[in-house]
C-alpha cells in the first residue's frame, strides 16, 4: 500500500507541478464540444432543434454531443496517461531503476492509474459544472446517469492497463495513442448517430464498449431512460469491464516477465 | 563576398543536417509516422463527416448553404482543415520538438554545437513544411477517395493564396520555439492553441454561427481570412472580404510574424541561455 501511494502522490505531484496539465483539465471540457456544437448549428440552419429532433432522433443537439465528448475525453486522457506511464519511465531512463526497486513493481503503474482517476473525478466536476452554466445542460435522470458512467470504470481502466504493457513493447506510445483514440473516434459515434455509418463500420461500432457506453448515457441523461431501457448496454460495458481488466493485468504480468528475461527494461 | 558565400553554405549545411536528421527520426518510427499522416487526420474528420451526413443525408447541407452559398460541407470541411494541418504541424513540429530534444537530454548539446541556432531551427521548420504539405496531399487524396472532393475554383490560385499564410505560420512557429524553450513542457498550450486556432478560424465551420463576442475574436485572427479566402477561391463561398484584400492582408502580415518570430525566438533563446536553462526540462 505504501508503494502505491507512493507512485500515486508522485504522479499527482508531477501533474501539479506543471500548471498548463492543471488548466487543460478545465478547458477542455468546454472547448473540445464547441467545435461540433457549432458545425451542428452550421448544418441545421435557423431551427437547430427541429433538425436535429429528426437528425439525431433528439432535439438537444448540444447535450447529445457534450455526452459523447466527455466519454472520449477520458478514454483519450487514459491512453496518454496510464496508457504511456511505463514508456514515459522508460523514455526517462528511469523505468529500470524503480522496476529494481524492492517493491511490487505493478505498484508503479496502478499508482498511475489512482492519480489518473483523481484527476478524471475533477475533470468530470468540472465538466459537469461547465455543461450545466456554459452549454445548459439539463439531465433528465442523474442518479442513473451517474452509475452509468461509473460502468465505464472498469474497462476504461482494464484497457488503460492493456495499452501500457502494449506501448513498452512496442516502444512508440504516440503512435499507439494516435491509433487506439481513432479507432473510438470513427467508430463509436461521438458526434453522430451509428446509424449513419455504413454496415460494416456500424457492427465494428456496436462491437466497442464506448459505443454502449455513449448510448447509455445519452438515454438516461437526455431521454430520461430507466434501468430497463439501458439494460442491454449496461450488460456490454460490464462484460468489457471484466474482460479488458484481466486481459490488462495478465498482459502486465507477461510484460514484466519477458523484460526482465530479454534485459530490455531500460531499452528505448 | 566570398566569406559570405561560404558563410551561407555553412549555414545551408546546417538547415540541411537538422532536416535529415528530423526525417531519419519520423521515418525510424512508423506506427508514429502513419499514424500521424493517414490516421489521425482522416479520424478527425470522421466525426464532423457523419454529423454532416446525419443532418444532410443527401450530401447538401440546406444551413451551411444558407450560410455560406455552398452545401457541399465535406469539402467545405476538406479546405478548412488544409490550413489547420499547417496550424497543428507549426505548433506542434517546432514547439514540441525542441520539448523532444528537452526530454532526451540532447538540447544543450545540440545548442552547444559550432552551427547557428536559428539554422537549426530553420532546418525543423523546413522539415516540417515538407513533411505537412506530403501530409496534406495525402489526406486530400485519401479523403478525395473516402469522402468525396469536388473544388471548383483554381488549385493554382490556391496555392499561391497559401504561401503566404504558410511563411506567416513559421514565423509564429520561431516565436512559439521561443516560448517552449522559457516553459520547458508546452503541451498542453500547444494542444489548447493548436484546437482554439482551428475553432476559432472556422475550421469545420462558417464564424458566422459564433456567439458576436466570439466572433470578433475570430475576425482578430489571420486564419480565419486564410481559411476563409481558401473556401472562396475552391469553393467560391462568400467571403469575409474580397479575396485580393484578404491577399494583401495576409502578405503583409506574414512578413510581420517571420521577423517578429525571429526576433522573438533569438531572444528568448539569448534569455535561457543567461539563467542557464537550457539544458533543464
Amino acid at each position: 500500500m505504501r508503494a502505491l501511494s507512493a507512485a500515486m502522490l508522485r504522479e499527482l505531484l508531477i501533474f501539479f507541478r506543471y500548471p498548463g496539465w492543471v488548466v487543460s483539465v478545465v478547458v477542455w471540457p468546454v472547448l473540445f464540444p464547441a467545435a461540433y456544437i457549432f458545425l451542428a448549428r452550421a448544418l441545421a440552419g435557423p431551427d437547430p432543434r427541429a433538425q436535429a429532433a429528426q437528425a439525431l432522433g433528439t432535439p438537444d443537439y448540444v447535450g447529445y454531443i457534450l455526452i459523447g465528448t466527455l466519454l472520449w475525453m477520458w478514454v483519450n486522457t487514459t491512453l496518454w496517461t496510464i496508457g504511456s506511464a511505463l514508456r514515459k519511465e522508460q523514455l526517462g531512463g528511469t523505468l529500470e531503476s524503480n522496476w529494481l526497486a524492492p517493491q511490487p513493481r505493478a505498484a508503479l503503474l496502478f499508482g498511475a492509474a489512482l492519480a489518473h482517476a483523481v484527476v478524471v473525478l475533477w475533470m468530470v466536476a468540472v465538466a459537469t459544472a461547465a455543461f450545466t452554466l456554459v452549454y445548459g445542460l439539463k439531465v433528465r435522470a442523474p442518479a442513473e446517469s451517474a452509475l452509468l458512467f461509473l460502468a465505464n470504470v472498469p474497462w476504461v481502466y482494464g484497457l488503460g492497463l492493456l495499452f501500457a504493457s502494449l506501448v513498452v513493447w512496442a516502444k512508440e506510445a504516440n503512435g499507439m495513442v494516435h491509433a487506439v483514440r481513432s479507432v473510438f473516434l470513427i467508430f463509436c459515434g461521438m458526434s453522430f448517430p451509428v446509424a449513419v455509418m455504413p454496415g460494416w463500420m456500424q457492427a465494428v461500432g456496436r462491437a466497442l464498449p464506448l459505443t454502449h457506453g455513449i448510448d447509455a448515457l445519452r438515454m438516461a441523461a437526455l431521454a430520461g431512460a430507466g434501468w430497463r431501457e439501458v439494460a442491454p448496454e449496461l450488460a456490454w460495458l460490464l462484460v468489457w469491464g471484466a474482460a479488458l481488466s484481466v486481459c490488462g493485468f495478465l498482459a502486465f504480468a507477461f510484460t514484466d516477465r519477458r523484460m526482465r528475461e530479454l534485459g530490455t527494461t531500460g531499452t528505448y | 563576398m566570398e566569406g559570405l558565400i561560404a558563410s551561407a553554405a555553412r549555414e545551408l549545411r546546417v538547415v540541411g543536417a537538422v532536416f535529415r536528421q528530423r526525417a531519419l527520426t519520423s521515418l525510424r518510427y512508423p506506427v508514429d509516422f502513419v499514424a500521424q499522416t493517414l490516421i489521425g487526420p482522416i479520424a478527425w474528420l470522421v466525426p464532423a463527416y457523419f454529423l454532416g451526413r446525419a443532418f444532410a443525408p443527401a450530401g447538401d447541407a440546406a444551413g451551411m448553404r444558407a450560410l455560406t452559398g455552398s452545401g457541399d460541407y465535406v469539402t467545405y470541411l476538406l479546405v478548412g482543415g488544409i490550413v489547420t494541418s499547417f496550424v497543428s504541424s507549426v505548433l506542434w513540429g517546432m514547439g514540441y520538438a525542441l520539448k523532444t530534444q528537452m526530454d532526451q537530454g540532447v538540447l544543450e548539446a545540440n545548442w552547444l554545437a559550432p552551427a547557428s541556432r536559428f539554422s537549426q531551427l530553420v532546418g525543423l521548420s523546413a522539415f516540417n513544411v515538407a513533411y505537412t504539405a506530403a501530409q496534406v496531399v495525402i489526406q486530400l487524396g485519401l479523403a478525395s477517395v473516402i469522402f468525396g472532393f469536388h473544388p471548383t475554383g483554381s488549385l493554382a490560385l490556391a496555392l499561391g493564396f497559401l504561401l503566404p499564410v504558410v511563411l506567416g505560420l513559421y514565423g509564429f512557429g520561431f516565436a512559439f520555439a521561443g516560448v517552449t524553450l522559457l516553459m520547458r513542457d508546452p503541451n498542453t498550450l500547444i494542444d489548447i492553441s493548436d484546437f482554439a486556432l482551428g475553432l476559432l478560424s472556422g475550421g469545420q465551420f462558417p464564424v458566422a454561427v459564433l456567439p458576436p463576442l466570439i466572433l470578433g475574436l475570430a475576425l482578430l485572427l489571420p486564419t480565419t481570412y486564410a481559411i476563409d479566402g481558401l473556401r472562396g477561391i475552391l469553393m467560391h463561398t462568400h467571403t469575409i472580404a474580397p479575396i485580393g484584400v484578404e491577399f494583401l492582408a495576409l502578405s503583409v502580415l506574414a512578413g510581420a510574424l517571420l521577423a517578429f518570430g525571429r526576433f522573438a525566438f533569438l531572444r528568448i533563446e539569448r534569455f535561457c541561455r543567461e539563467r542557464g536553462t537550457i539544458g533543464l526540462r
